[in-house]
């Protein structure tokens, strides 16, 4: 019986793999391109990791796996907590279909849990320890230097260290995944590399520009990228079925839109002056707040502790919030693209826990879920952001399966499933 | 009026999974910094009994937490099943707090040896409250009460088996009884007291080891004595434990602050020198790894009734008047049914703290539900009142006619080597002030169920058959020489009002 | 006044009156033992010294701007400078001493 592989690029948009393996950068994708299907993948809303990668290892909406952002907030608070892998609400494919699994580095997977198989977890995990299941392999990733992530510091700090670091990381990350596939007995294989997603916002402009110092840089991480998935393709065999897959897109950012600033600014929300403000100084007169990156929350009676809003005037001002970022223009553009009532995207147990608006920017405006700004538009060291519509998905297999014909991160599961032989 | 604990947060919580996530110090000295994360990281942890919220910061209050639920009656918040050990679950306050918690929803597990069992029976007396086996005393736990109690057989020394348990049911509170509390006892021979100090010192330096290993978060809540601290002829106050700040000592024209230090101890036997090792074995542990406990400084405890131990008679605890384990009210009481002259040593003059069974059971729960922060050594002075010897003989000898009997007073020799007269003045801040506790028991009433219970005519029966172990035959100084009596008088013949009053501060 | 990471920086450096801080932290005996002296501080300096209290584990980012070797640690602030400082336990006297330095 033929085996399952996945290969995921944290980050990596379906026009950037495209443009670099027909410009022969990436010849080991190219090679692949013309065995299976390539399409652009919808990524998940919001368009974040800790959101897709669940979505993907799920295959069901945030309103069934529980996680809508990379925080959150503790019900009944405004405490924010950071969700993990013991948050997650609907079980990953690799707990519930049979089999063995070799499940590297998906993010938002810490800690990991007894399963039939193998699984180091990725981003963001506190230690290797619980990273990693079985323990027993911990000694074999501390002597190939594994990292779980890459070392954002550097990337603020000296772009020269970021790209070693890059490497290093890349260079255990494939080593450790090459070492496994001889050592360990699997059905399933799933692999993902996350450096991608680091590069992209560091350094989108140098993907962008020719002429950027780092262009050349840029092109030689991904070069070395597409190298580490051709030494993976090249041990299967042809009975083996290969799914690739990024769980966003990503794009030049322009400029950083402080959705809370927005919400300052028409009256929606008011904070108690305190020198660094959380949460907590949410004045109860306040009618919603914002979460990482688009996501708005009416601050509920019931709901907060000093929630207010009433059910009663719920619909009024979800409609003066969506005319207020319908309006919301910079230099003449309009900066949102799209805004989304929570049930037209999501369904599932958990919808209260939803947010009550998400927003979709328009390109190059990065919306950021920072508390204490007042100016609406700012800009950082960041040059990429994620983008929702472009992730990518590739699939070759021997086996005649019919794909959906706009995939979306929840078909992922599904085409396991197809895959292997389960319905 | 808001609960006490309604302010805690995860800080106090043990299932708030703090370790490796704070700095450990010790001594109030910081450990030189280490070059690792940046200093902006908070901190940040997991809850171990709601793991799906991922990782946050400590402060959700008990208030604002699902898993604290309020109790009206006590208006307290208390952490929903509760896993609750408590080592020496066969005793006196054992077996009367097993009921009591189990009965308010909280998961009792705990072990006996059956030691003080084997103890009173090494003095030839028994308990004279007749107590069940264990396995019958469980069965009826579950029948009268729908309680589920975890028992093991096991001697709080064996630490593999120990570990094992706390392993399997990983209790988030321990209350530790497994001491012998018997003063005379511990003053019998070299044997017996080598035995009191293994048992009680090394029983408790093997806890608090395995309890770094196993269970840190969990709060150690062990009872001191009283007793610890002596009573110092100056009447300087006894503190709770640890001196205010505004607590001087001058010497040599300077003056320093003693804010934070332990209290000088005075222990009157080795049983109590082997409860003042425990203070600081406890002190040390808690400093060396951020653990937590409360040294509850008992004050005399008397007392048959609790709403649970009443419940049935085969849920009653036991009750000791021998010489070795009976406690002076209990013995009081049980003299007088005996229609023996209370035995008041010397004069009677010293001055006690007491508390009554059930008001010792009620700081128990609000100790138990009010954790002090990881690292936290915290010391309570647990009385209810303050009573001279000789006064108590009469409030008993007064309840004792309305039962219709006579009782008279004898002063016998003092076994004990202990000031006789002396000042006492005791602050008992913290349970009143900070944890809601309220003293609901008065000596009059307590004694009062007290001899309804005891004159019942099978327990009068077992009283009498234990006579000849009243007396106290034991002496400090070793002369095995049952205590001579000076003279007998009727009670309300002598002068109460001269001597030392005890002063208590409950503000 | 309870100090926190969010309000150090405004209360004691952009302070009109001479600022009083007392770092303590739970497992430290002697710090829990000096709150009712700092709370009789307060009362006494109402409006003229700013009596300050901070939690060092639970805000680490203010307290990590400070050597801290030892707990309870008192430091005297005038116009955002340090005037004073001292560790251990502390008689309500010693520090009045130690505070009357910044006033008239």
């Amino acid at each position: 019986m033929g085996k399952t592989v996945i290969i995921g690029l944290d980050g990596v948009p379906y026009h950037l793999i495209d443009n670099l393996s027909n410009k022969g950068v990436m010849p080991n994708f190219k090679n692949l391109k013309d065995k299976g299907i390539f399409k652009e993948m919808e990524s998940a809303i919001p368009e974040i990791s800790s959101v897709s990668w669940s979505s993907i290892i799920t295959g069901v909406n945030p309103a069934e796996h529980g996680i809508f952002g990379f925080m959150d907030m503790i019900p009944g608070t405004y405490t924010m907590s950071f969700p993990n892998f013991n948050s997650i609400k609907a079980p990953a494919f690799w707990q519930t279909m049979d089999g063995t699994h070799a499940i590297i580095n998906v993010p938002s997977t810490y800690p990991a849990k007894p399963m039939n198989g193998f699984h180091v977890a990725g981003f963001v995990a506190l230690d290797l320890e619980n990273a990693v299941y079985p323990q027993k392999y911990i000694p074999m990733l501390e002597e190939l230097n594994y990292r779980i992530d890459v070392d954002s510091e550097k990337g603020h700090s000296s772009k020269e260290l970021f790209f070693k670091d890059l490497h290093r990381t890349l260079d255990a990350r494939q080593n450790t995944a090459l070492q496994l596939w001889d050592e360990t007995k699997w059905d399933t294989f799933m692999f993902v590399i996350t450096g991608t997603d680091r590069i992209g916002h560091f350094l989108w402009d140098a993907y962008e520009d020719e002429n950027h110092e780092h262009h050349q840089n840029f092109l030689d991480y991904f070069k070395r990228v597409d190298e580490v998935v051709g030494s993976i393709t090249n041990k299967m065999s042809d009975e083996d079925s290969l799914i690739m897959i990024s769980d966003h897109g990503m794009g030049l950012s322009e400029t950083n839109v402080i959705v809370n600033a927005v919400l300052k600014n028409n009256g929606f929300l008011e904070l108690n002056d305190a020198e660094r403000q959380n949460h907590n100084h949410i004045k109860a007169n306040s009618k919603a707040f914002a979460l990482d990156p688009g996501r708005i929350y009416l601050n509920k009676e019931g709901k907060y502790p000093k929630g207010t809003v009433k059910k009663e005037d719920e619909e009024q001002i979800l409609k003066d919030l969506t005319s207020t970022f319908e309006n919301l223009e910079k230099d003449g553009k309009k900066v949102i693209k799209k805004i989304f009532r929570k049930e037209e995207v999501y369904s599932g147990p958990h919808l209260e826990q939803a947010p009550d608006l998400i927003l979709l920017s328009n390109k190059g405006f990065n919306l950021r879920g920072n508390l204490t700004k007042t100016e609406i538009f700012d800009k950082d060291i960041f040059t990429g952001m994620h983008t929702q519509e472009d992730a990518f998905l590739f699939v070759k297999t021997p086996k005649s399966i019919e794909l959906p014909k706009n995939p979306k991160v929840t078909d992922v599961f599904p085409i396991i499933n197809k895959i292997n032989g389960d319905t | 009026m808001k609960p006490c604990n309604a302010n805690k947060t995860c800080w106090n919580c043990p299932a708030a999974m703090l370790k490796g996530n704070v700095d450990f110090r010790a001594c109030g000295q910081s450990k030189e910094k280490k070059r690792q994360l940046s200093e902006e990281k908070q901190v940040m942890i997991e809850c171990s009994r709601r793991k799906e919220l991922g990782h946050f910061e400590p402060t959700i209050t008990f208030e604002q937490c699902p898993e604290w639920e309020l109790n009206e009656n006590y208006n307290l918040y208390m952490l929903k099943n509760m896993r609750v050990m408590i080592l020496g679950l066969d005793g006196y306050l054992g077996w009367a707090l097993a009921l009591k918690l189990g009965k308010l929803g909280f998961k009792v597990s705990g072990i006996d040896n059956y030691w003080r069992r084997d103890c009173v029976m090494e003095k030839g007396a028994h308990t004279v409250v007749p107590i069940q086996r264990m396995t019958e005393r469980l069965r009826a736990a579950k029948e009268v009460l729908g309680i589920d109690i975890n028992f093991r057989k096991m001697d709080i020394l064996d630490r593999p088996k120990l570990k094992e348990f706390l392993e399997e049911t990983k209790p988030e509170a321990i209350i530790h009884y497994a001491e012998c509390p018997s003063a005379p006892y511990s003053m019998v021979d070299v044997d017996h007291a080598v035995k009191v100090q293994e048992n009680n010192v090394l029983g408790t330096l093997g806890l608090l080891w395995l309890i770094k290993e196993v269970v840190p978060e969990s709060c150690l809540i062990k009872l001191g004595t009283m007793g610890e601290y002596g009573a110092p002829l100056t009447g300087r106050p006894i503190f709770e434990g640890i001196f205010p700040a505004n607590a001087t000592l001058k010497w040599d024209d300077r003056e320093w602050s003693l804010g934070g230090e332990l209290t000088p101890r005075d222990p009157v036997s080795f049983y109590h020198v082997s409860k003042v090792q425990d203070t600081f074995n406890c002190y040390e542990a808690c400093k060396y790894w951020w653990l937590r406990s409360y040294d509850v400084m008992q004050g005399v405890i008397y007392g048959v009734h609790t709403e649970e131990v009443a419940a049935d008679p085969r849920l009653r605890t036991r009750l000791d008047m021998d010489e070795w384990f009976g406690t002076v009210v209990n013995r009081f009481v049980t003299q007088s049914i005996l229609g023996m002259p209370l035995t008041i040593y010397g004069e009677g003059e010293q001055l006690r703290g007491f508390i009554a069974l059930d008001d010792a059971m009620q700081c128990m729960v609000r100790l138990i539900s009010s954790p002090p922060e990881a690292g936290q050594y915290d010391v309570v002075n647990q009385v209810s009142g303050l009573i001279r010897v000789k006064n108590l003989a009469e409030t008993v000898a007064n309840v004792a006619k309305d039962f219709g009997i006579n009782t008279k007073i004898q002063r016998v020799e003092n076994p004990r080597v202990e000031a006789d007269k002396h000042p006492l003045e005791v602050i008992s801040t913290k349970l009143p002030a900070d944890l809601g506790f309220n003293a609901s028991i008065t000596f009059d009433a307590e004694i009062r169920k007290m001899f309804e219970l005891l004159t019942q005519p099978e327990i009068k029966a077992r009283i009498e058959e234990k006579k000849h172990a009243v007396m106290p035959k034991t002496r400090w100084d070793g002369v095995k020489q049952e205590s001579e009596s000076f003279e007998t008088y009727d009670p309300g013949t002598k002068n109460l009002e001269d001597g030392h009053k005890g002063v208590l501060h409950t503000k | 006044m309870e100090l926190t990471d969010s309000n150090f920086e405004q209360e004691v450096y952009h302070s009109d009156i001479p600022v009083f801080v007392d770092f303590w932290a739970s497992w430290c005996p002697p710090c829990k033992m000096m709150e009712p002296v700092i709370n009789s501080l307060e009362k006494e300096y109402d409006g003229r010294v700013k009596i300050c209290k901070i939690n060092i584990d639970k805000n680490r980012l203010a307290a990590s701007k400070f050597d801290i070797k030892g707990v309870p640690l008192f430091i005297l602030f005038k116009n955002g400078e340090i005037v004073d400082q001292a560790v251990a336990a502390k008689t309500e006297s010693q520090l009045k001493e130690m505070i009357n330095q910044v006033l008239p």
